[in-house]
């Protein structure tokens, strides 16, 4: 049915520059994506043929269901991630989008220590996602000019 | 209304790293773990950025019709064109007949004019009209000293246009009125006597403000009125002896849209918030709000931003509540985040309230009256910038209802991962816990958990292959000793696990696009030896939810005091549609199972243990389906009892903005059956509707009725809401609320499309913006 | 400038014709009358004299050409253009009349329409879109007046 072995995602750019700190887990994560393919992050902006320029990270929590009591039972976790994607020159090459990403959590007042503990593994689980979701976008950017290779 | 981000002007910046614009940094500092991360603002049209109804672009208003002004002459040159002139060089020129007097950007016409050069003074008299740019005044005499632009204009009317640029969109603002006289007072200030203001159409304004004494700055752009009155609907609806209010509708003091509203258990209600704007990175909101049945609470909410701190403090507080009689009844809550540099950052996040039913009764905002549990938290973290990261936190709860939760006095972690020799990843996380409870029946005692583990991710991109093994130490030191009298209990508990995943591609066509289809098998095994741990207390741990997330995780327990024996399978595949150009995953189905060969012998009290060889199957499908339309639905089929356990499904109409409809199903069994119907919609002319309806069909009651209409007209908008939701067992809240939104004049109006936005997309959240507590953005 | 009622006249012209009789003498072609700081340009010129001998001037020109008159001002170094169609001149009274097309340059300010009348003497000037004093015709005239002290800064 045309399936086929996918080899590693051929990245457009070979140097990047991250605008953010890795000491963020989330960041680190994304870094880490990015190397698992093949991106060497450089150091400086001017080192890099591309700059990835996290713009927001945007954290929700919205309660979805009430139960008899009227108090919260389920939680809706969302995460967004805002990102563009200039040249070294800060020529756009790819303008501010979004990835949203969400999961839902079940939430027992009597477990509130556990349930914190879950929600920080779900957030962890939906920055994994994004990270893996962001290096795809990145690997469909076109970088019409020629990448300084 | 929504609060505007917080900006650090540049000076205060220093060179940005990058060279982008000084960072706008979200207003609410992110946190995660047990905190409930609170909702900020972040950057508006992100992704499907949203063209803005509200913000038309000007066109669609008829600019009144201005000449060109473009200056043809150098500047300071003044030209007249007249039927007759007579004049005196370098002295005075009198212009009669359509006299027209132009001075760089300038224009003034009028029936007669005198210029009296040595003054650069100008006199006219008969229909005088001064234009600049757009701006345009008019009236039967004038004095102007044209360079100085000092002078007077009798019984004017003026227009005066701006744009506002407001989160990124810039529109056309216009302030319009008339006064017994103008006096200028310098390029771009006017102080008027009996006056009115609007930014309504010029001719006949829907609202404005009739102020005694007007002071239009607009450098500045900020108005002062005193002895003012907001006239609606020529309705006076406000007195206010003074007043400071935006000229552009930019981030300036001033009054935010006021809120009237009824309900069940305030009676009459009335807000009427003023936003202080103390600078671009400081601001505050006072909120006064008189309720009938109870009295007068005064809320306060300061922001604050630096290059190092941020952080939002609030404080309600209500002297005496004429329905309970209590006094003092308040609630606050401070939440700060602060950079001290070299790696080291800390955050604090505490709240409370005065009385357990204080949500259940003050609160206007269902987010606020279902909580359980206000947080108080105290964190300082580490990271060393090399591998590994520290960090200390002190925690505990103020318990609203039901149960009281451990506190962790305090928490020691040190973690953090690094590439060892021969490709592996080694990963450190220990743990020094104290748990406290205000109970004395229930265990205390402190916790020590050392858990290394290395990883070696073999394979390459298309497969991977990755073994882990680690060791889970625990030391607990318990201070009651339990039935058994021990003091100290340890246990320890190797785990191993296997990780292996595949990733098929192929090029497909889906919807018309290009798209690549990946089907990811992935297998997953853990092998964790049984361990006794019947008598461990438990402090901080629980069943995880059954989710994919959960399904490739080593321990069917979240937090530390349970490690589950397992050998156990777990099988699942996923499948993506990833569009070809973009890389945007349209839609992802997965499906997924674990196979156990050995039954559950670790429970938490209270828990059964499991029996069957093989859990739920779960599956999701989520994405885009069509053009217009988005499902996200999730389902968990039990095979031993041959039926469904939990399934829940959103189903999301969106033609256009602001116009959508929301279809969601959640059912667990023997737990919940919620149906949950939302939708905003144009409704044809000025109006907008938002409806949300959350019925619980297990317990036959709504849990949530929401109603919301919202007439949008060119300078003002209305809004509506009637909203009904559970706050206890027994108890509902009904209240009905309008909104008036003078447009430019409340500093910081919400856009009218967010009327209860948050209700089409869930219940609220915890901390949303005070100014407006009922029709605030997310 | 007013000293120059009392200096010599000198007109140049291809033609003159004289009538004796009504002391008017008649110049033709290029002609350039010059008296002091004064000097008129025209296709044709008439000079009448009245009994105290002041002269007046009447020049005109035809075609795209137009008649010119230049004055120095008192008291101020500049110097005052005008040209038109038709100037007449009033060398008693300094009074100069500008018929359709008028214009006149005085230092960097100046004034158009369709008649002026300018006073050496104290120099005043009226502006009418019409053939008089009296506005009553259809077009617009223009007065432009350049900034003389530097904008304060």
């Amino acid at each position: 049915c045309g399936f086929h072995l996918r080899g590693q995602l051929d990245m457009p750019f070979q140097r990047a520059y991250l605008n953010a700190s890795r000491n963020d887990p989330f960041m680190n994560r994304i870094a880490r994506q990015l190397e698992i393919n093949g991106v060497v992050l450089t150091e400086r902006l001017k080192e890099a043929e591309v700059v990835i320029r996290i713009i927001n990270i945007k954290r929700e929590r919205d309660i979805l269901s009430l139960n008899r009591a009227g108090k919260a039972r389920e939680y809706r976790l969302l995460t967004t991630l805002s990102f563009a994607v200039e040249r070294a020159d800060g020529t756009t090459l790819r303008p501010a989008e979004g990835i949203a990403v969400r999961r839902d959590v079940t939430y027992d007042d009597t477990q509130l220590l556990a349930k914190g503990q879950e929600e920080a593994m779900l957030y962890r689980d939906m920055e994994d996602d994004i990270a893996q979701q962001l290096v795809r976008r990145l690997a469909a950017t076109k970088t019409d000019a020629p990448a300084a290779r | 209304a929504d609060l505007p981000a917080l900006v650090i002007p540049a000076d205060l910046l220093g060179t940005p790293a990058t060279k982008s614009k000084p960072a706008a940094v979200d207003a609410k500092p992110p946190m995660r773990g047990t905190a409930s991360p609170s909702r900020h603002e972040g950057t508006e049209a992100v992704g499907d950025a949203p063209a803005r109804r509200r913000d038309r672009v000007s066109a669609s208003r008829p600019a009144p019709a201005a000449e060109a002004t473009a200056p043809t002459e150098p500047t300071g040159v003044t030209t007249v064109d007249a039927d007759r002139i007579v004049g005196q060089q370098d002295v005075e020129l009198v212009a009669e007949g359509q006299a027209v007097l132009k001075r760089d950007r300038s224009v003034l016409t009028a029936d007669r004019i005198v210029y009296r050069e040595a003054l650069d003074e100008v006199e006219a008299e008969g229909n005088v009209t001064l234009r600049r740019g757009e701006d345009r005044l008019a009236g039967p005499k004038v004095q102007l000293r044209l360079d100085e632009q000092t002078g007077t204009l009798d019984s004017p009317t003026y227009e005066i246009h701006r744009i506002s640029r407001k989160g990124g969109i810039s529109r056309p603002i216009t302030g319009s009125g008339e006064a017994s006289v103008i006096r200028f007072e310098g390029e771009n200030q006017y102080r008027l006597e009996d006056a009115t203001w609007s930014t309504c159409q010029p001719q006949d304004p829907d609202w404005y403000i009739k102020a005694g004494e007007l002071e239009l700055d607009y450098d500045r752009e900020i108005g002062v009125a005193r002895h003012s009155t907001v006239v609606f609907q020529d309705v006076p609806i406000f007195y206010m002896p003074w007043a400071e209010f935006p000229l552009v509708a930019q981030r300036k003091s001033g009054f935010l849209p006021p809120t009237f509203g009824t309900s069940n258990k305030s009676g009459v209600e009335l807000t009427a918030p003023y936003y202080w704007n103390i600078a671009p990175n400081y601001d505050a909101t006072l909120v006064p709000r008189y309720i009938s049945r109870r009295g007068l609470q005064l809320g306060g909410q300061y922001r604050y931003l630096t290059e190092t701190m941020q952080g939002t403090t609030s404080l309600e507080w209500l002297s005496s509540d004429s329905v309970t009689g209590q006094s003092n009844r308040a609630a606050g809550s401070i939440r700060h985040q602060q950079n001290f540099g070299y790696g080291l950052s800390g955050s604090l996040d505490l709240n409370g309230v005065s009385d357990k039913e204080y949500f259940e009764d003050l609160s206007s905002r269902l987010a606020l009256s279902a909580q359980t549990n206000l947080l108080r938290q105290g964190v300082l973290s580490y990271s060393s910038g090399s591998w590994w990261s520290a960090s200390a936190l002190a925690q505990s709860f103020q318990t609203l209802s039901g149960e009281r939760p451990y506190r962790r006095l305090p928490q020691f972690t040190l973690g953090g991962n690094r590439l060892v020799w021969g490709g592996g990843e080694f990963n450190l996380a220990t743990e020094y816990v104290r748990f406290a409870h205000p109970d004395a029946n229930k265990p205390e005692g402190s916790r020590i958990t050392l858990n290394p583990s290395v990883q070696f991710p073999l394979g390459t991109a298309a497969y991977t292959l990755t073994p882990k093994f680690g060791v889970h130490y625990t030391r607990y030191d318990l201070s009651t000793p339990l039935t058994v009298g021990e003091e100290s209990i340890t246990r320890a508990v190797p785990t191993f696990s296997l990780d292996g995943a595949m990733v098929f591609e192929r090029e497909t066509v889906w919807g018309g696009r290009d798209m690549i289809q990946t089907l990811e098998p992935r297998l997953y095994y853990v092998n964790v030896p049984y361990r006794d741990q019947s008598d461990i207390p438990n402090f901080d741990s629980g069943l995880f939810d059954f989710n994919f997330a959960q399904i490739f995780s080593e321990n069917i327990f979240s937090g530390g005091d349970r490690i589950a024996n397992a050998n156990q399978l777990t099988a699942a595949v996923t499948s993506r549609m990833i569009d070809a150009e973009t890389g945007v995953e349209r839609l992802r189905a997965a499906l997924g199972q674990r196979f156990y060969f050995e039954d559950q012998r670790v429970t938490l009290p209270g828990f059964a243990a499991r029996t069957g060889r093989r859990t739920d199957i779960l599956a999701s499908l989520g994405g885009r389906i069509g053009k217009i339309t988005t499902l996200d639905a999730g389902w968990q089929y039990s095979p031993e009892d041959r039926q469904t356990e939990r399934f829940n499904a959103d189903l999301r109409f969106q033609p256009a903005f602001a116009k959508v409809v929301n279809l969601g199903y959640r059912y667990t069994r023997d737990v919940l059956r919620d149906v949950d119907i939302a939708a905003q919609w144009p409704l044809g002319g000025r109006w907008y509707g938002v409806a949300r309806y959350n019925r619980s069909l297990r317990d036959h009651r709504v849990t949530e009725a929401l109603g919301g209409l919202e007439y949008d007209a060119d300078c003002w908008v209305f809004r509506v809401v009637v909203h009904r939701y559970a706050t206890n067992a027994e108890d509902v809240t009904q209240a009905i609320f309008l909104q008036l939104e003078l447009d430019g004049l409340a500093s910081v109006g919400s856009s009218p499309l967010d009327l209860l936005r948050r209700t089409v997309g869930g219940y609220g959240t915890i901390n949303q913006p005070m100014a407006d507590p009922v029709f605030g953005r997310e | 400038e007013r000293a120059d009622r009392n200096k010599p006249v000198n007109i140049e012209a291809d033609k003159v014709t004289v009538d004796e009789r009504k002391k008017v003498h008649l110049f033709e072609g290029k002609v350039v009358l010059t008296q002091g700081t004064l000097e008129i340009r025209g296709d044709t010129l008439t000079v009448t004299q009245d009994d105290e001998g002041f002269q007046k001037g009447v020049a005109t020109s035809q075609g795209d050409g137009l008649a010119r008159f230049k004055q120095k001002r008192d008291g101020s170094g500049d110097y005052v253009h005008g040209r038109a169609e038709r100037i007449e001149y009033d060398g008693r009274t300094q009074m100069t009349h500008l018929y359709v097309r008028a214009h006149v340059t005085s230092g960097k300010d100046e004034v158009q329409g369709e008649f002026i009348e300018y006073d050496g003497y104290t120099g005043q000037y009226v502006v009418t879109n019409s053939s008089s004093k009296s506005a009553n015709g259809s077009g617009r005239v223009r007065a432009v007046i350049q900034p003389k002290t530097p904008a304060p800064e």
